[in-house]
Parts: structure tokens; sequence; C-alpha cells
């Protein structure tokens, strides 16, 4: 019985190592030390850095404040990040797309022979945490490469007006692109709302004959930007909402799958929108399957679907590959760009499977990158430096991987409303030759997308 | 009250919608029940809630994943059964795992609690419940991973009602598991767990090893929660498979627990089967604007909520004497 205490706390111990060492995917929370040395250098990433010719050249006087250190030639970069939350499976794979990049950018010279290293910190996903996290990270990082989740970006949105500083948020909430808002945020790719009435008009295109629809969504900015689109596209094109189940699907809940799949069976709908989570997408289609609702074109919001639904064992596949309709903000892994290319060579270095979302955080990190560049270029390297630099941006070109972003000019000048879209492959993903997605359209955007003007978020949300 | 004559009302109406109903509420009660099963048998030998038990459904889904589908293990030296029973070789292979697995948290985590005060204990299993499922996160990754069920997308259609042949399969194993529990609580082992649950001093006093009764408890309990996640991770409940969520959901058989009396497991059977209908019932009938998306969700608080005011012991649970 004496030893008891000892026993417990040994045996602790050892499942706290083993839940540190065990696989090998995800829960990364450090620097891109470990990366720098997973990515050997390669032709295509010793190419990638966008050092221009002007950056070159070393201003008289760099101003710098927080997170850039001229002597020891490190820029330190915030990342506040879903590690353990609903969203961590694919947030796990953002960071690594971040960690390659920056990887590689490193081994090439830095920003300016500056290295970058990233501080990276779980918020779980919780409000809270995320403002906590953000207050102990902001005296440590010069910008915010990413802020995970809309209500949270919304939470520290003051404070980051107030400090001068730069975050990108790692959501595609219509709001970001409210001039009120946006002061100190470089959002980029087609909000939710915007994607919806690109894809929901083009499924019309495919089943011109459809004059119902179907939508359902999980609650908060992502699920109800979305439907918020989806219900202003069926409104323009004279498309019946015969079921809204927005803001039902609560991925913990099954009551609430249930709830959506029954809705939409009995709804008898020809187009289907669904914005959720992966695996909640799969429990709506597979039980609305299961109670006879067969015949219907399905789409839903980027981060509804994953290769997984329609994996080898995956009862769903087959289906679903007839059925849906793949949105994306930015081309799919097998897509033909310089883009792609680059993000495949860092990916295939590294020895990392294929997926899709390493894009995400390519291209957050050369967002980034980009006014990290400017910044030194105007030879300011303060915070607020870089957040101007950024702000000054009228162009970021991906190379194809990604639509080209700009933040200079009014609102709907900035607003982003190319997307792609592709279609379920299951040979190419049986095979290996792609993520389970072949390109169909790219830099699409829907005649009703096109004509949006945009005033106000298309779902209001509040602080805190 | 209200709520039950609007049911019933709609239910006359079209028997055909009441019996998809029906079926459909037994189909999910099956996995509340086995896993509110779970909570009990360890809350009636140890009178501690298990706050692990989502940990051990998300662990014994992932084991399955890897033994049926990644290892097809030991299926694979099986070539002389049909592929349905291979599969089912698998599964019961790791069904045994994530009872060891259970036999082990007891040993290591629970055993040295003994005698220690019942709320420690209880924030043990808090302990273990993020150690485990932070482990089991680490394993499954960032993809849903399947667990290759042979029935696939394969429905019973009988034309006034439609049922998944996993449906059919999850209520019968349901059914053989509960007989099964009923005959173990009359076995020896099980009426010394029954005395243990009574009182651990005068049952290890008459002979009783306590401590073996502790790591049947778990190890019962794990098979149940790799049983109900095994059939809550495969179409047409969660068809991609088991992922990082999936040990949440034992957490929505607590209704469940409390409607059917802490410490009774016909009452964990009653009452999983009860919260199962009363959300299928929410799900086909209230659907009313006012009432708003979501509504199902809650009911079974609802119900718990009902029963505890009339039975604050739950419907078949034990009630507290005390002298005042």
């Amino acid at each position: 019985m004496r030893n008891k205490p000892k026993w417990l706390a040994l045996f602790l111990v050892l499942g706290l190592v083993l839940a540190a060492c065990g696989g090998g995917e995800g829960g990364d929370t450090t620097t891109t030390a470990a990366a720098e040395e997973e990515a050997t250098t390669t032709a295509a990433a010793e190419e990638e850095p966008t050092t221009t010719a002007a950056a070159e050249e070393e201003p008289a006087e760099i101003a710098t404040d927080v997170g850039v250190d001229l002597e020891a030639g490190t820029i330190t970069i915030g990342l506040l990040s879903d590690l353990s939350g609903p969203f961590s499976p694919l947030v796990q794979i953002i960071n690594t797309g971040h960690d390659l990049y920056w990887a590689s950018v490193n081994e090439a010279g830095g920003v300016n022979g500056l290295n970058v290293e990233l501080e990276v910190r779980d918020t779980g996903y919780v409000v809270d945490t995320h403002v906590q996290l953000y207050e102990e990270l902001k005296s440590q990082v010069v910008a915010f490469g990413h802020s995970t989740g809309s209500p949270h970006t919304v939470a520290i949105n003051s404070s980051l007006q107030a400090d001068g500083i730069l975050a990108i948020p790692l959501t595609w909430y219509s709001g970001w692109s409210d001039p009120a808002i946006n002061s100190n945020l470089v959002p980029h790719g087609v909000p939710y709302c915007i994607e919806a009435m690109n894809m929901i008009e083009y499924l019309t295109t495919q089943a011109p004959e459809a004059t119902t629809i179907a939508i359902a969504s999980s609650p908060g900015d992502y699920g109800q930007d979305s439907n918020a689109g989806a219900v202003m596209v069926a409104e323009a094109l004279g498309l019946e909402v015969v079921y809204d189940g927005t803001g039902t699907i609560v991925a913990t809940d099954p009551a609430t799958l249930a709830e959506a799949a029954n809705g939409i069976a009995g709804s008898g709908a020809e187009l289907v929108w669904v914005t959720t989570d992966p695996t909640s997408f799969g429990g709506v289609y597979g039980q609305a399957l299961a109670a006879g609702f067969s015949g219907a074109l399905w789409s839903g919001a980027g981060p509804s679907w994953n290769p997984a639904l329609i994996g080898p064992d995956s009862p769903i596949a087959e289906p679903l590959a007839n059925d849906f309709y793949i949105s994306q903000y930015y081309a799919p892994w097998a897509a033909d760009s310089p883009g792609n290319q680059m993000v495949r060579d860092l990916v295939e270095a590294a020895g990392a499977p294929p997926l899709d979302y390493y894009a995400e955080g390519v291209i957050e990190a050369k967002i980034m990158h980009e006014a990290l560049l400017a910044a030194y270029e105007a030879g300011d390297m303060t915070q607020t430096g870089v957040l101007n630099a950024a702000k000054s941006l009228e162009s970021v070109t991906f190379d194809g991987l990604a639509p080209d972003e700009t933040y200079v000019g009014e609102a709907n000048d900035r607003l982003q409303r190319l997307q792609f879209i592709s279609r379920p492959d299951l040979e190419g993903l049986a095979g290996g030759t792609s993520t389970g997605a072949t390109l169909v359209e790219s830099d699409y955007t829907s005649p009703t997308a096109a004509a949006f003007q945009f005033d106000a978020a298309c779902f209001a949300l509040e602080a805190g | 009250m209200t709520i039950g004559l609007v049911v019933l009302a709609q239910a006359t109406a079209d028997g055909n919608a009441f019996a998809q109903m029906l079926v459909d509420g037994i189909s999910f009660g099956a996995i509340y029940a086995l896993l509110a099963m779970g909570f009990v048998i360890i809350f009636k030998s140890t009178s501690v809630i298990n706050f692990a038990h989502g940990a051990l459904t998300g662990l014994g889904a992932f084991l399955i994943a890897a033994f049926a589908t990644v290892l097809d293990f030991p299926g694979r030296y099986l070539t002389f059964l049909p592929e349905w029973a291979q599969w089912t070789v698998n599964v019961l292979t790791a069904l045994v795992a994530a009872a060891l697995f259970g036999i082990l948290l007891e040993r290591v985590f629970l055993r040295p609690m003994v005698g220690e005060a019942l709320f420690a204990v209880a924030i043990v299993t808090l302990g273990v419940d993020i150690v485990v499922r932070t482990i089991t996160n680490d394993w499954i990754g960032t993809q849903p991973r399947p667990l290759g069920a042979p029935w696939g997308l394969e429905v019973v259609d009988l034309g006034w009602v439609r049922i998944a042949w996993s449906e059919v399969i999850q209520i019968l194993v349901t059914i053989i598991l509960l007989g099964a529990i009923a005959f173990f609580l009359r076995s020896r082992t099980g009426v010394a767990m029954r005395a243990t649950a009574f009182d651990q001093e005068t049952a290890r006093a008459q002979g009783v090893n306590v401590g073996r009764i502790f790591s049947v408890a778990w190890a019962i309990a794990a098979f149940l929660a790799g049983v109900a996640g095994l059939f809550y991770s495969i179409f047409p409940r969660r068809a991609t498979g088991v992922d990082q969520a999936t040990a949440f959901i034992a957490f929505r058989a607590f209704p469940a627990v409390i409607i059917g009396g802490l410490d009774s497991i016909p009452g964990a059977v009653v009452g999983g089967f009860a919260v199962g209908i009363a959300e299928s019932a929410a799900n086909t009938y209230l659907t009313f604007e006012f009432l708003g998306n979501g509504f199902p969700g809650i009911v079974g608080y609802l119900l718990m909520m009902v029963v505890l005011l009339i039975r604050p012991y739950g419907l078949l649970g034990t009630p507290e004497i005390r002298r005042v």
C-alpha cells in the first residue's frame, strides 16, 4: 500500500510519454525545427521562395519590436491552432503545410537571411483559451500565421486592433470582408456564403430540371454563414427550400444527425447542401440512404469533404462518388499547376502522405511570406509594419494552387469569389494517383456570386 | 404529457411512420443500452461512475478498425472461412484485446485507489479518460478509420419499414449480450460482483477476491463499450468509421443510465431503449418550427428529468434508505 502513489505516478508519466510519442501525424506543437530536418531540399523547394530583387536590397535600417531578432536572424510567427478540438484532424495537416513551407524557405536562405520560426499553441477550439493564448503569444511573435475559428478570431479582433498585430483567419466567414472588422485581418479563399452560391448554382447546371433543395448544417458561423448563402441563391434561382436544417448537426450528438437525415430524406429534394464536418456528413448521407433517399445531387462547404468518405472500406463510397460535388478553396493535390507541384514536392520530400489540406498551410504561409518581404522592403518589421505591409499587398499569387488575393481596394474588390470544384475520384484514390478528387472547374464563380454585392456578413457573428 | 399526446395523435395517423420510428429508436437505443450497461457494471462493482467509458468506446472501435481492416488478424490465417466470418473473428479478437486493456487500466490506475474516497477514484477515471483518449486519438490520426463491416449498404425493405442489416445485427447482438450478462450475474463470479457492490469489506471477509471482481467489471465494460463503438461507427450511423470524436458518444448514454437507475443493469437497458425511442419519436413527430432545430438532442435529458421527479433513484434503481 505504501508504494501506491509511486506506482501510480510512474504509470501516469508512462501514459503521458506514450501519448506524446504515439503516432506521427498530429499533435505537433513545436517549431519548424523538426520539419526542417524532415524536408530535404528539393529542386522545387529551392526555386520556391519568392524573394524579389527589390527585397534583397537591404534597407539602411530595419525597425523591429516583437518577434524579429536581427542579431539572432529569426522571425517568429504565431499559430493559434485547434490541435485537440473538433477541427484538429484538419488543422494538424494544415500546420504541417506551414512547417514544410517555412522549412524550405529557411533552407533557401530564409526571408532576406532571417529564419522563420513558428510558435504553435493549441486552442482546443475554445474561445477563452484562444484569447489567453493570444495574450501569451502577442509579446513573442511578429504576426499570427493563422487564427483558427471565427468566434475565436472575433474574440481577439479588438485586441489585434489595439495591439496593431496582423492575423490570417483560418476560417472562411463572410464577415472577414467587412471593413469594420478586417482592419487587422487578411482573409483568403471564397467565403462560405459565396461558396454556397457558387456550388448550388453549379449543381443546377448539372441538374437543370431541379426545383427543390434541402439544406442542413452545423451551428455557428461555419454552417449558418454557408446556409445563408444557400438560401440567397435558392431565392435567386427560384429553388424551393423543402427542408431547412440550418444549425441542426452537432458532431457529438447522433440524434441531430438522424434529425437532419430524416429531414432531407422526407423532403424528397433534388439538390442537397450540407455544411458540416466530414464524419457527420457521412452519417447524414448514410442515414438518408438507409431511409431510401437517392437520386439527388449533394454538395457542401469545403470542410464537409474528406477522401475517407470514399475510402476503400467506406460503404458509401460508390453512391457518394455518383452524387457528390466537392467544393474546394484550393486546387486538389493532383491538379496540374506549378503551385500544386510545389506542394507535392514539399510533402513528398518530407515523406508525408498525400493530402489536400497541406495546401491551406502553404497558402497561409505564402501570404505571410509576402507580407514579411514587403515589410522588410519598407524597412519596418515591427508588428504594425508587417500589418501595414500585408494590407498593402496588391496581389498575392499562388501559381494555380489557389486564386490570387488582393488586400487593397473596396470590400467588393477584395471579396474572393473564385474557387475550385472537383468530383470524387475512386480510382485515383485507390491507385494512389490522387487524393480522391478530380478537378472539374478551376477559378469558378457562378453568375449569382459574381453579381453579389457585399455590404455585411451573410450571418452576423457576435463578439466573444 | 402534451408531447406524448402529440406523438400519440400523429402515430395513429400513419402506422408506417410509427413503425419506422420505432425501429430507428430501437436501433439507436441498442447502442445507448450497451453503453449504459458498461457504466452500470462498473458502478455496481466499484460504486464509481467511470468517466473513462468514452475513451474505452473510442479505443474499442479503433482496435476493431485495426484488427478488422488494417491487420486482418487473425482472419488472414482463416481463409477457409467465408469473409464475413473472418471479419467476425477479427472483431472478437479486437474486443478481447479491448477487454484486456480494460483489465490493465483497472490494475494500473484503479486498483491502487481501493479504499480511497470514491470522489478521488472518480477523478482518477477522468485522468484515465484523458490519457487513453489522447493515445487513441494519436493512433487514429487525422482520417476516420473504417471498420469494414461486411453488410455494406444492405437494407431490409419490408415496404412498411426499412432497416439496415447492420442494425438488425446490432439489435440481435445487444439481445445476446443482455442475456449473457444476466446469466453471468447469476454465476458464482456474478454473485460475488453483486456482493462486492453491496459491501466491499464484508465481501472480502467472505472470501471474495475484490480486486479480481474489479478487473472482471472493467473487462466487461470495455468489451461492451467496444461493441457500442463498433455499431456507432458503421453504416448507417457514421459510415466513415471511428474518428477522434467517437469517444463522445458515451456521454450521450448518461440519461439512459440515470433513467434506468445507476445500479440496475435491466434499468440501463430500459433507459437505453427509452432514450433511443424518445429521440426517434422527436425526430419523426416533433418537427414544429417553434421547437427549432436540435430538439431531439435534448429529449433524452427531458425524459431523465421527468423520471427523476417521479422516481429519484431511476426506474429500476435501488432506493437509498437513510435514517433521519
